[in-house]
């Protein structure tokens, strides 16, 4: 099973979790991620920008090769866009699967590649004023490590 | 040829819009950059490498040939999560 969604409105991952863990009598394994808005550096609020019918695309396209890829029963991606206050949730991933390894790494490989296929933009705000988040250099190595791993098993 | 242009984030601020629709001559996703650099200096930060061009909602190179009716997004770098 999978759950896509980019919605505004605040969501729950307790609550998420909670369904997930419930769902399928072969799972041993429940692993999620839950991002937020970080504060600090005098930051004030977030805003996510996407670029919609694309981004579900995106995200499908990411959860299904997560489930081709490792043994999941459930893959989930949730993503808000909009504006965010400090503390509160930008995205939750989640993946169930008979073993910890398979969760683990799925939950990894959605967040990691998700940051670089996924057409969101953030804008910070703080006193100063506005600025664009532009992409880190170690958010590209991440997703790009995935992709070398499966290179490396298929050769 | 009719070609539909989205500009996302940072580059539609720049732009100035968040979407138009322009009369273009046939060609590349490149010659098309080319030609809306000629006509707006602004338009400079299309060309950049960083810049991920989506055609009819899926990410294209810059060697995509482009046809009448096409829509064609500029994104700056992802940075969801």
């Amino acid at each position: 099973m999978m759950l896509i969604r980019v919605q505004a409105e605040r969501f729950d991952a307790g609550a998420l979790l909670n369904k997930m863990s419930g769902a399928d009598s072969d799972c041993g394994a429940v692993a999620s991620f839950s991002g937020q808005v970080r504060g600090g550096n005098g930051l004030t609020a977030l805003e996510l920008e996407h670029y919609p019918g694309v981004t579900e695309k995106a995200l499908t396209r990411i959860a299904t090769h997560a489930c081709k890829r490792w043994d999941l029963r459930q893959a989930v991606i949730l993503h808000r866009i909009g504006r965010m206050e400090v503390g509160e949730e930008i995205v939750f991933i989640g993946a169930t699967a008979p073993h910890r390894r398979a969760a683990l790494e799925a939950v990894s490989f959605m967040i990691d590649t998700l940051k670089t296929q996924a057409p969101f933009w953030k804008k910070e705000f703080d006193a100063q004023g506005e600025r664009w988040v532009e992409t880190r250099a170690e958010d590209d190595r991440a997703a790009a490590r995935w992709l070398q791993e499966e290179e490396d098993m298929s050769a | 040829m009719s070609i539909t242009v989205r500009y996302f984030a940072a580059l539609r601020e720049r732009m100035g819009t968040a979407e138009e629709v322009i009369d273009a001559p046939a060609g590349t996703a490149a010659e098309l950059v080319a030609w809306l650099v000629a006509r707006d200096d602004q338009a400079d930060a299309l060309a950049h490498p960083s810049t991920r061009l989506i055609v009819n909602d899926e990410i294209v190179s810059r060697e995509h040939a482009l046809s009448s009716g096409d829509v064609i997004a500029f994104c700056p770098p992802f940075s969801g999560g």
